[in-house]
């Protein structure tokens, strides 16, 4: 681009065609015969002039005008003279257009700008070829029941497949767990410690605020429909048992869920991108034994204890409102929880507890040791790590629902 | 754009410093239109410092820097966005961006830059592809299915979508085998030809510079101590680019460069 020395710098591309004087200006030493039959073939020739700057930013405005202007013209002659700029992509859609059409090579005086048009269209053919065939997916259109099809079927395959690597994942997890624990290769304290500190201790400010919150809700709707019955002393029990049972297990793992087993899949998963998992299998060192058997252990010991600041938070909410509707201060509320509330309910919601822990890091862990070689797929293992866990915590608690009931607990 | 003449970068008394590390000291540097500069210099010596400060991703303490005739410190926000369709730079990594394919690797810029509609832009972009030697149905591919150099070919492909004026390679043949950083050497060659591109051309290997530079600059004591044609500088005084060329592992280049 640079090369040419223009005096009006950055002008406009344009082009436009006038009737072909050839005869005029070329080889005066024809004779009549040759001039007849030669005119007879160029009647239709036309030159193309093209001028100022046909580069990249420029042409696209002029493309489609140009293929309309060119379209009756079987016979061109390319006019240069006043061209400034020739970029690749001047040259490759100057080719698509004039292809078959021109008469003589273009650019015999400017060898830069016959160069690039060489070049540009040197993959022409096997471009248009490529084009062509390219489009078959189109094909999904025209069956799309097929597609249906498929699809619900890949998912199913899916579905199988990542259920029973969950179950592999599950295992070996547990067998090295196990070995950690028994078999003399030790547990790695620092990574496990650096876990309970970072996956429980620092979750417990907002598990107990929101906690709080949850605490009074139930407190509001139950002072206000028991009270209608006469008896809105009796939210206390309901403020206790809903607590302990379900909301505080509940609340406190989905905001482990939220917290850890995204960071979880993030951490291990550019782990595994940048070859750090590579580099400790290779060092001998089990990925399973230094990653995600530390953050099983912290999630597994840490949710029960976040779960009973968390239920101890949502008393203290309920009582707050209990205080403020009903006008019984907190120790009468202490006084009747432990009175009315069998501590059952309390052993039923913590029994949960660890199976939820271990649900968000095995779920967080595998979703990281999923992740391949590009930035979607984090993303992706990221979310899934997040909503699969959220959506296995509310599952279990049904199941424990059913089963503490026939436990009659 | 009556910058079309002069040269494509003038630097003058560029100063960076983190903390209290000095890296570059007053540095001056010019890179002439049309030139294909090579840039060495040790391991922290601030190479990659120089050709972010250039790119404006670091922004040195002090200095002047013009692109393309531009002073950067003054150029205005459109200015300074018209110019980035002027420039080109292939990224030692690839810098590829992995959730796309490598089809729309290659779109991406003209969809930034250019109105072409998307069967325009992508033949325009399996252009490119097939320029710089792949096939074509590597377009559908993502950047993590493809070899080293397969990326930087697309990478370098990325880089010429907009037949820049100014092309800044990062390390073009780090990481490929001797017979590819040939071949990838004789692509850069053939396609600067072609495109009529200035380079600023960071490289260790020597390769590279007897096979593409027309002058190389070394940059050592926090300075460019020299910039001139390699018959000059294998001949320099300067303990480093002694070192450098007549070390244990320069001693056969200028050997090689005769011979081929």
């Amino acid at each position: 681009m640079w090369k040419i020395d223009s005096i009006t710098p950055m002008a406009q591309p344009r082009f436009f065609i006038e009737a072909s004087p050839l005869l005029a200006n070329q080889t005066p030493s024809r004779t009549d015969d040759d001039l007849a039959t030669s005119k007879v073939a160029e009647t239709q020739a036309v030159r193309l002039v093209i001028t100022g700057r046909w580069v990249v930013t420029e042409i696209p405005a002029l493309l489609a005008k140009l293929k309309t202007v060119i379209k009756p013209h079987s016979a061109i002659r390319l006019e240069t003279t006043d061209l400034e700029a020739l970029d690749s992509a001047g040259g490759l859609f100057l080719r698509r257009v004039l292809e078959g059409r021109l008469i003589e090579p273009p650019f015999k005086d400017q060898p830069e700008f016959a160069l690039i048009f060489a070049k540009s269209g040197a993959a022409y053919q096997e471009l248009e070829a490529y084009q062509r065939q390219s489009s078959l997916w189109y094909v999904v259109f025209i069956w799309p029941i097929l597609a249906v099809l498929d699809r619900l079927g890949r998912a199913t395959i899916d579905f199988l497949k990542h259920f029973v690597e969950q179950m592999e994942f599950m295992g070996r997890t547990i067998i090295v767990s196990i070995r950690a624990l028994f078999g003399g290769s030790g547990v790695r304290w620092a990574p496990l410690f650096n876990m309970i500190q970072r996956a429980g201790l620092e979750a417990i400010p907002i598990v107990i605020l929101s906690n709080l919150f949850i605490g009074a809700v139930v407190a509001f709707l139950g002072v206000l429909t028991l009270q209608e019955l006469g008896g809105g002393i009796y939210a206390v029990e309901m403020i206790g048992m809903a607590v302990f049972r379900e909301f505080a297990p509940v609340i406190a793992a989905t905001f482990m869920a939220g917290r850890s087993a995204s960071a979880f899949a993030a951490e291990i998963g550019t782990m595994k991108m940048r070859q750090e998992i590579d580099a400790m299998r290779v060092m001998g060192i089990d990925p399973f034994d230094a990653l995600v058997v530390p953050r099983f252990f912290a999630m597994i010991i840490m949710l029960p204890l976040v779960t009973f600041v968390a239920a101890i938070a949502g008393l203290f909410g309920g009582a707050l409102v209990v205080w403020a509707l009903l006008d019984y201060g907190l120790p009468f509320f202490a006084e009747r929880i432990l009175d009315y509330v069998p501590v059952e309910n309390l052993v039923v919601g913590m029994v949960k507890t660890p199976f939820f822990g271990a649900t968000i890091a095995l779920i967080g862990c595998r979703m990281g040791m999923m992740v391949d070689n590009d930035v979607v797929s984090l993303g992706k293992r990221v979310t899934t790590a997040v909503v699969h866990s959220i959506f296995m915590i509310f599952m279990l608690n049904a199941f424990f629902a059913i089963i503490l009931r026939e436990l009659k607990l | 754009m009556s910058a079309d003449v002069g040269p494509v970068i003038e630097i003058e008394g560029l100063v960076n410093r983190f903390g209290d590390f000095l890296v570059h000291d007053s540095l001056n540097l010019t890179v002439e239109r049309g030139q294909i500069l090579g840039i060495v210099g040790g391991s922290g010596s601030g190479k990659s410092v120089l050709m972010n400060s250039i790119l404006g991703l670091q922004k040195p303490q002090s200095g002047k820097i013009s692109l393309l005739g531009k002073d950067q410190n003054k150029i205005s926000r459109k200015e300074w966005r018209m110019q980035r369709s002027r420039i080109g730079v292939l990224f030692q990594g690839g810098a590829l961006f992995s959730a796309l394919s490598v089809l729309d690797n290659l779109m991406a810029p003209l969809f930034e830059f250019t109105k072409f509609s998307p069967k325009d832009a992508r033949s325009l972009a399996l252009m490119k592809l097939s320029m710089v030697g792949l096939p074509l149905r590597s377009a559908s591919l993502y950047p993590s299915e493809l070899s080293g150099g397969m990326i930087k070919r697309v990478a370098l492909a990325r880089a010429l979508a907009l037949d820049p004026e100014l092309l800044f390679l990062d390390e073009p043949t780090a990481g490929l085998d001797p017979i590819g950083a040939a071949a990838f050497d004789e692509l850069i060659k053939e396609l600067t030809n072609v495109m009529q591109v200035s380079i600023f051309m960071i490289t260790h290997d020597l390769d590279s510079l007897y096979a593409l530079c027309d002058e190389v600059a070394v940059l050592a004591d926090k300075k460019v101590v020299a910039k001139e044609r390699l018959e000059i500088l294998e001949k320099s005084d300067h303990p480093w680019i002694k070192e450098y060329f007549l070390g244990p592992r320069g001693k056969a280049q200028p050997r090689a460069a005769e011979k081929g």
